[in-house]
């Protein structure tokens, strides 16, 4: 079967790519091996959440952060439009485009966030904590907006290994439709982190399970952690190398028709810097970008 | 005016509640103190085996009719925290069968059970086994939970008359006129001293024992030996699996509750780095590599976390430079040793001869005391053993409820919320465990009821069942402050085996409590009075 | 027999349980994780802790689709049940899982047991000596069967195609829809390929799985293999269930390896999706055909990804309007439903579908499983049809075949 765009992986960062494409008439397909980490959705999105405002606080992420590859101004500028996407797929979302606002967790502590989904009525589906019905309620919507549009989605399919043809990757094959290939212009991976085992760790090293990517990680294991839970856990900056048009790197080599989307990318640390669902819809809205770009 | 107790126990191990519990039964005044949780120390940091004693026969003959004694006592007496698995000693490839026949002999002088079988008997057996294994024998070893039968010891206590005061550490002892009468203690939580005055007072420190005879100026020499073990998500094997050679690394493995513990190492440390000890990475890599010659799925098979014990090992009086070292008993009238009256130390043993060791300081606190009561602990069950502890039909929360609580399960709601989904404990079995156990923190918790022992290692269940110490009384700060600590003390443990799925589970974990409960990211930190 | 089911890469994130139909209706099941990989964990301390609720689980795999980590949580409940669960199972319950037996024998004598079954006094008679619930009504059975049909009929032309493909029927085509697999036939022979059966072909073994007859289920799955084998061909379905059967639980709740035909056995709208995409096939379409059909995902297809090819070809054929229905279990889960105590749930589980296919209006419903087309017509007062019989009702056989002619011999 043929797309133009193929994206692996189904949460936050896939969704938002894939529609976005969608939306500009791409015929897109999802292989998502599994429901996402959006069913434990707070309610609110982070950008960032170091203090100050958010483009002064992006001043003092570390070189190689997802925001610096993409450019501090470009992700303001995508973080502007974001508000607009999520009306067109039905949700207000409340909160300012460049600054926080305080939410309370369900637990009396205080979190700075970037935009917040209103939750009014009863929630729409069945959930006990950590399950977030509006967290699953987001999911099964975006996901039903991208099939309006006209994308296929394969729920609980794994993609398990690519074909690479003069540089590039020409089709990936996937668990349901064993010697059946999905081929696409441009891919996109979006696979998540180790939860959801868009990296999977040994006691000797990490790597990306589908395409084999190159992986930026520590290689001494004692490094990959922090001595309490709260520290920081270098582990969660491991991730896809990739350039800063935010294609993958595999075997040292761009791969020019494969992107890296939402927390696989690595350089980033989503709780300490309070930046995973913003690394996730900014670099899915950049490489969608991107895409729209090469396809006119 | 200060009560006057007949008997001061310091630690709260299973040896120092053993000892309440005798010492209450014999109808005395006792009072108990622990510098932090019941079973905190060696107590919970052990495989859990219930020695048939066939591991010391060829070397302790002592210890392994000590062991086999024992054995059918806590069976009878303790039965809802004993799982009658029986074990297995096999002999492997690289492994002398000749040593098999000398074993059998020596535990058969010993009084233990052995029967030695073909490895296909064995196979059919404990089918996790390396098949190629060149004979086994059968034992009766078992697995003893060091958290129930603690808790257990504690309850029966207290409802003799007993007081517990845990987070109270000795800081002095009361010494008058030669003798010790009693403690100067420190409630580590409000900081405030006193003095807990006693006729007699009962060193079972453990390890820590060390330090409390020097507070009597007296000396006493452990010699810790650290010893790492690791726990598997599940039950791997159903039959305790030894290896049938002198005892060495990571040659047990026994099914524990629902997981698989194999250990362990034996490294001696420094006295001065007790409370600093941790697993390493090099641990961990030999347990798994021995582990595995033992039971082959071990390498695949996904592994919880890593902990380790410092075993109270004790330098014989005899020779102070610890040359020779014993395993067994050592109970010390400080009056008769070195002339300071009212002071007792028992220590040396294993959690396998807790009962025995209490046994033996409450007969030398008796005659102290000039008591003359005898000793009935190896007679009367602890509360929820006895007849009808075993399983019965009904929801499964409620089925793992009896197969934790033994007869005590029947005063547990059986409807209600599950509220650790690993381990199968309700809401009730939970409010139970605050409400009788006295569990005021989620560690506590842990100790007396499983919540967070099992494969999420407190994912799912600390912030249920924080919500229920919530809904018991603490205040929401302390709640969290209390989840952090917790969920620290997991990661311990979880730290030196973060790998796979063990690393899913702890970024997920982090997401939850960090990302999506801001914990550990509260903007002003506001401090709590509880 | 345990099987690899993966139950060690369980996070507890607890996905699955939003997902599971039985969990929303009925509070005696403990939901996939509990019943699945929680229980498990007990299960192998003690085989007591094994809970006689698992016998809700409808094994419609909707935990394993939402499963993050590959957990094959249907499979560890389905095996359980097997290992555990000491039940002998009731006359009624073998009658329901020997489709073949009862079916073998009801088609010899349909003109007579059809209505009969589907009386008043039958049914309340099913009702209570059986325990079938007498809201339901038994699927006709066809008084020729298809195997018989085929053989008598069709078989012999079928050798003058260059290429050859064989077909796996099942009991639903075989005793009560032989229509459906004469449309294969007709939509096959059209695009150039000839078409044999299995030289031995038994119920696939979804029913006696579900009703606790694995033994059974063993010996009918090692046949279809041996047969599947000595076929040398790929062979086509039109049941999602059974594919599923032969794909996957023949090596996971069975214990039987078939990997080496396991790629060979595809839904015949897979084959026909991925021969048209290639150039093989070339089908044409009447242009008087007009239909506004809700096609409806079976659990089991969508467990296999397959629904996509069932889709492509309905949105092949110009006069199709097609609603895609949101994925939703019809509730009857093979002969789950069909007893008396599941029916209340049964319906419960499948009246968010009902509602859906209620407000999508269509002519009718398209779906690849008989038990939910039988649940659909049942409950939702609407004909259902196979995607094979659509494409059949609508190909232009005629200019189909001319466009396919360099296929023939």
């Amino acid at each position: 079967m043929r797309y133009d765009t193929i994206i692996l992986g189904g949460g936050l960062s896939a969704l938002v790519c894939g529609i976005s494409l969608q939306e500009k008439g791409l015929k897109c397909l999802i292989v998502s091996s599994g429901q996402s980490a959006l069913h434990f959705f707070s309610g609110s999105f982070e950008l960032i959440s170091t203090g100050g405002s958010q483009r002064e606080a992006m001043d003092n992420l570390p070189d190689g952060h997802p925001y610096r590859k993409i450019g501090l101004d470009r992700v303001m500028e995508l973080s502007k439009s974001v508000p607009e996407f999520f009306a067109r797929a039905g949700y207000a979302l409340s909160g300012e485009y460049d600054r926080n606002h305080v939410e309370n967790t369900i637990l009396g502590s205080q979190k700075q966030v970037w935009l917040t989904v209103g939750s009014e009525g009863d929630p729409p589906v069945r959930g006990r904590l950590p399950i977030s019905p509006l967290g699953v309620k987001m999911q099964m919507d975006l996901r039903k907006r991208f099939e309006t549009l006209g994308g296929d989605y394969l729920m609980g399919d794994r993609a398990v290994r690519g074909e690479f043809r003069e540089g590039r990757l020409s089709s990936i094959f996937t668990e349901n439709h064993g010697s059946s290939p999905f081929a696409a212009d441009k891919f996109v991976m979006a696979t998540g982190s180790f939860f959801s085992k868009g990296l999977v760790s040994t006691p000797s090293g990490i790597c990306e399970p589908v395409l084999h990517l190159d992986v930026d990680f520590c290689p001494d294991r004692e490094d990959w952690y922090g001595m309490g839970f709260f520290d920081n856990q270098p582990y969660m900056r491991f991730g896809v190398a990739c350039s800063d048009r935010l294609e993958a790197v595999r075997n040292g080599e761009i791969l020019p028709n494969v992107y890296v989307a939402g927390s696989l990318i690595g350089g980033a640390d989503p709780i300490k810097e309070g930046c995973g669902a913003g690394v996730a819809i900014i670099s899915a809205l950049y490489v969608a970008g991107q895409i729209l770009e090469e396809s006119l | 005016m200060t009560k006057e107790y007949d008997v001061l126990i310091i630690g709260g191990g299973a040896t120092g509640v053993g000892t309440a519990r005798d010492c209450a039964r014999r109808g005395l005044r006792t009072a108990l103190v622990e510098r932090g949780d019941f079973a905190e120390g060696a107590t919970g940091r052990n495989h859990g085996l219930l020695h048939s004693g066939a591991r010391y026969a060829v070397t302790d003959r002592e210890s392994a009719r000590e062991c086999i004694r024992e054995n059918m006592i806590l069976r009878k007496m303790a039965s809802h925290c004993i799982d009658e698995l029986d074990g297995l000693f096999v002999t492997l490839e690289e492994d002398d069968l000749q040593y098999q026949k000398q074993f059998i002999e020596a535990c058969r002088s010993a009084g233990i059970r052995a029967d030695a079988m073909d490895p296909e008997e064995a196979l059919r057996l404990e089918p996790s086994l390396n098949p190629g294994i060149k004979g086994a024998v059968r034992v009766p070893d078992g697995y003893i939970d060091p958290f129930r039968l603690t808790t257990a010891n504690v309850m029966d206590a207290r409802d003799h008359g007993a007081e517990f005061f845990t987070y109270t550490e000795v800081v002095s002892l009361i010494r008058e006129s030669g003798r010790i009468n009693g403690a100067v203690v420190r409630d580590r939580r409000s900081g405030e001293k006193r003095e807990i005055r006693s006729r007699v007072t009962v060193n079972a420190a453990g390890i820590w024992g060390q330090g409390i005879a020097a507070l009597a100026g007296i000396s006493l020499t452990m010699f810790p030996a650290k010893g790492t073990l690791l726990v598997f998500g599940h039950r791997v094997n159903n039959m305790v699996i030894n290896r049938c050679r002198k005892p060495s690394n990571a040659d047990i493995l026994v099914p524990g509750d629902s997981i698989s513990i194999i250990g362990t190492t034996s490294d001696r440390i420094p006295y001065d780095s007790l409370d600093k000890v941790a697993p390493t990475a090099s641990e961990v890599d030999l347990l798994i590599q021995e582990g595995s010659r033992l039971v082959p799925s071990l390498s695949e098979t996904r592994i919880l976390r890593a902990y380790c014990g410092v075993r109270p090992l004790v330098a014989d009086d005899s020779d102070p430079t610890g040359r020779s070292i014993s395993r067994g008993i050592v109970c010390l009238d400080h009056s008769q040793r070195d002339g300071l009256d009212g002071l007792v130390t028992i220590t040396g043993g294993k959690l396998m001869t807790y009962r025995l060791m209490a046994q033996k300081a409450t007969d030398v606190v008796c005659s102290k005391l000039g008591v003359d009561v005898p000793c009935t602990t190896a007679e009367v069950p602890l509360p929820g053993s006895g007849p009808g502890d075993g399983l019965k039909d009904g929801r499964m929360s409620h089925k793992a409820a009896m197969s934790r609580l033994g007869t005590l399960a029947g005063r547990i709601p059986e409807e209600g919320e599950m509220l650790c989904e690993c381990e199968h404990i309700s809401e009730g079995e939970v409010d139970y465990a605050v409400r009788e156990f006295g569990a005021g923190t989620l560690s506590e918790l842990r100790r007396r009821s499983r919540i967070g022992m099992g494969t999420c290692q407190g994912e799912y269940c600390a912030l249920r069942a924080a919500l229920r110490l919530k809904a018991a009384g603490k205040s929401e700060a302390f709640v969290r402050k209390d989840i952090m600590d917790f969920l620290d003390e997991r990661w311990k443990g979880v730290r030196p085996v973060a790998w796979g799925e063990a690393l899913r589970e702890a970024q997920f974990s982090s997401w939850l409590y960090e990302g999506v409960y801001g914990l550990g990211r509260d903007v002003p930190e506001k401090e709590d009075e509880e | 027999m345990r099987q690899d089911t993966g139950f060690e890469q369980c996070m507890k994130c607890s996905i699955c349980t939003v997902y599971c139909p039985m969990m929303e209706v009925n509070p005696a099941f403990p939901g996939p994780k509990q019943a699945g990989p929680d229980g498990e964990r007990y299960r192998l301390k003690d085989p007591l802790f094994f809970d006689k609720a698992l016998k809700y689980c409808l094994n419609c795999k909707r935990c394993e689709v939402a499963c993050p980590s590959g957990v094959k949580i249907g499979d560890i409940i389905q095996t359980a049940t097997a290992t555990y669960g000491k039940s002998v199972p009731g006359l009624r319950d073998r009658m329901l899982a020997n489709t073949d037996l009862v079916g073998r024998a009801a088609s010899a004598f349909a003109p007579v047991v059809n209505p009969v079954v589907a009386s008043r006094p039958a049914k309340a008679l099913m009702d209570c000596t059986l325990g079938i619930d007498h809201r339901r009504t038994f699927p006709a059975y066809s008084s020729e069967r298809f195997d018989v049909w085929f053989r008598k009929h069709a078989e012999s032309g079928q050798t003058r195609h260059k290429d050859c493909v064989t077909y796996f029927h099942g009991c639903y085509v075989n005793y009560n829809f032989p229509q459906l697999g004469k449309d294969l036939v007709r939509i096959l022979n059209a695009a150039g390929y000839g078409v044999k059966l299995l030289e031995k072909e038994k119920c696939c073994g979804v029913p006696l799985i579900s009703n606790g007859l694995h033994k059974a289920a063993a010996r009918n799955a090692k046949i279809n293999l041996a047969s599947i084998r000595l076929s040398g061909t790929t062979v086509l379905t039109t049941s999602s269930s059974c594919t599923l059967a032969i794909r996957d639980s023949y090596p996971e709740e069975l214990g039987i390896g078939n990997s080496d035909i396991r790629e060979n056995v595809i839904l015949a709208t897979r084959f026909l999706f991925e021969n048209v995409e290639s150039g093989r096939i070339k089908l044409s379409f009447r242009d008087d055909y007009h239909a506004r059909i809700a096609y409806h995902t079976p659990c089991h297809l969508q467990k296999l990804g397959w629904n996509i090819y069932s889709v492509r070809m309905l949105e092949m054929i110009p006069g199709v309007e097609l609603v895609r229905l949101d994925q939703q279990c019809c509730g009857i889960a093979g002969t789950f439903g069909f007893k008396k105590e599941n029916y209340e749930h049964s319906q419960k589980i499948g009246e968010k579908l009902f509602s859906l296919i209620r407000d999508a209006a269509p002519d009718f419903v398209a779906t690849d499983c008989e038990t939910c087309k039988w649940q659909i017509e049942m409950s939702a007062g609407v004909r259902v049809l196979s995607p094979i019989s659509v494409i059949a009702e609508a190909l232009d056989f005629e200019k189909t075949t001319i466009l396919n002619k360099h296929q023939s011999k």
